[in-house]
């Protein structure tokens, strides 16, 4: 595992396809000495909200938010957008249904390029644009605690696009403007607990990828990251988690703790909507890492609010 | 006899039956059901906590304010009062009354149970508050609420 961390960090960003040779190269020499770390691949799976989508909805409605089993991958829920119906995939160790013949490169190269074992692109609303600033030997855990947990069959729809999306080719053009490429660095000025922080918002967490305004084509506007917008699933909207006034200013540290553990604000108001998933998978990370999430979204930037305004459509 | 005093104000404090006096229109009056329940878990989650000493009374009031909302919670969803600008209700409540009802009638079960597990002591009722009570508002907040942007 290390070997892989260390031939990523010593090439810094080359050619995927370089970096993935090299990596399987050091794998094979590696893997038989080193096995994966299942309670690292735990912590990714919880901090990355897997199951949130992947898990197959409670009952037959397929946008139910409660889901009928976190560990059981079978994929089959919608996703409402203003592009159309997604359909999320089964990715449970199924062979045939889900991900259980992919190789180590497949999945790296599914979480960081979002590209298919077929080479077809996938759609942003899977969140590669963040899981990209993993760490190889992070996604490596991750794939081996998949591996663990229950193969399930399963058959999911098509995505339902409109016409313009439902090329998948127009995806390299909007990968060539929004995805970067970059793995998570860490920052030596900054403490090893905002380095953390940092890793677990930035990268698995995807925070950002709600709770930020996009452009109309659908990119995160970067220089508004983390002020909220508008909810890309409803009405509603995804607040401002920046320490504006409009955001989470009056929230302190020990605030976000609680509401990462609890699920409920420092107003004793209860968290709503998709956040409740999120909020139980942050409930499954150590003390150490929700404290360290709540010191770097202390550390964010002040922004104002990007959430539409209340009635406008 | 001071906390049976404490435990007085507070049920009067957060007297339910005062609100439906008050009538605005059920959008108002189903958000001020709401702001009794938080008001109730404001007593409670500290003293859950160990932040606060725990007072089984004042505990015990809190509980029973949150379960007499739902029976006149549910009242409050006529046809039509979705449209409301200031409603924080989703849509689906309509679609799915039915389980929405269900969830009104967890949270009367949750109340009961962390209110019965007030008598079990601090740890008791800790894990009431959080295993049963919070877990319920949740439970109905991911699917009927829809957050709208805060007033700043």
């Amino acid at each position: 595992m290390r070997c892989v961390a260390w031939t990523g960090s010593l090439l810094g960003p080359p050619s995927m396809r370089v970096r993935l040779a090299l990596i399987l190269l050091c794998w094979g020499f590696a893997s038989s000495a080193s096995a994966a770390d299942l309670k690292n691949g735990r912590t990714m799976f919880y901090a990355g909200g897997c199951a949130s989508c992947h898990a197959a909805p409670a009952t037959s409605a397929c946008d139910n938010p409660k889901i009928k089993d976190k560990l059981t991958l079978s994929g089959g829920r919608c996703l409402k957008t203003p592009f159309g119906t997604f359909y999320v995939p089964n990715i449970s160790p199924d062979k045939e249904s889900g991900i259980g013949g992919w190789t180590n490169a497949q999945f790296i190269k599914a979480m960081k390029d979002g590209v298919s074992p077929k080479g077809e692109h996938y759609y942003p609303v899977f969140p590669y644009t963040s899981y990209q600033r993993m760490r190889e030997s992070d996604l490596l855990d991750l794939k081996a605690f998949i591996d663990t947990l229950p193969a399930a069959k399963s058959r999911v729809p098509g995505h339902d696009l409109a016409l313009p999306f439902r090329l998948r080719q127009t995806l390299g053009f909007w990968k060539w403007m929004f995805l970067d490429g970059k793995s998570f660095k860490s920052d030596p000025k900054k403490s090893a607990k905002l380095n953390r922080g940092a890793y677990l918002v930035e990268g698995p967490g995807h925070c950002g990828e709600c709770h930020s305004p996009r452009n109309p084509l659908g990119g995160v506007i970067t220089d508004k990251r983390f002020s909220g917008g508008p909810d890309p699933e409803g009405k509603g909207v995804v607040p401002n988690i920046t320490p504006h006034k409009s955001g989470i200013a009056d929230w302190s540290e020990a605030d976000i703790v609680m509401a990462l553990e609890t699920g409920l604000t420092p107003s004793f108001d209860s968290f709503g909507g998709t956040m409740v998933k999120v909020q139980e998978n942050m409930a499954e990370l150590s003390a150490k890492d929700r404290a360290a999430i709540a010191a770097y979204i202390k550390s964010l930037p002040s922004i104002p609010s990007s959430a539409r305004k209340p009635g406008k459509p | 006899m001071k906390s049976l005093f404490k435990a007085g104000i507070v049920a009067s404090a957060l007297s339910v039956a005062s609100v439906a006096s008050a009538s605005a229109g059920p959008v108002e009056d189903r958000k001020e059901l709401m702001k009794a329940v938080v008001k109730s878990v404001k007593i409670a989650v500290p003293m859950a906590k160990g932040e606060v000493p725990f007072d089984a009374a004042v505990a015990a009031a809190a509980m029973q304010t949150i379960n007499e909302v739902p029976d006149k919670f549910v009242k409050l969803f006529p046809a039509g009062s979705d449209k409301h600008e200031k409603t924080e209700a989703s849509p689906k409540i309509w679609t799915d009354m039915k389980d929405f009802m269900a969830k009104a009638a967890d949270l009367k079960a949750a109340s009961k149970a962390t209110k019965d597990a007030v008598g079990k002591g601090q740890d008791a009722f800790k894990a009431a508050v959080f295993g049963s009570l919070v877990k319920t508002c949740k439970g109905c907040h991911d699917t009927y609420r829809i957050k709208k942007e805060k007033k700043s």
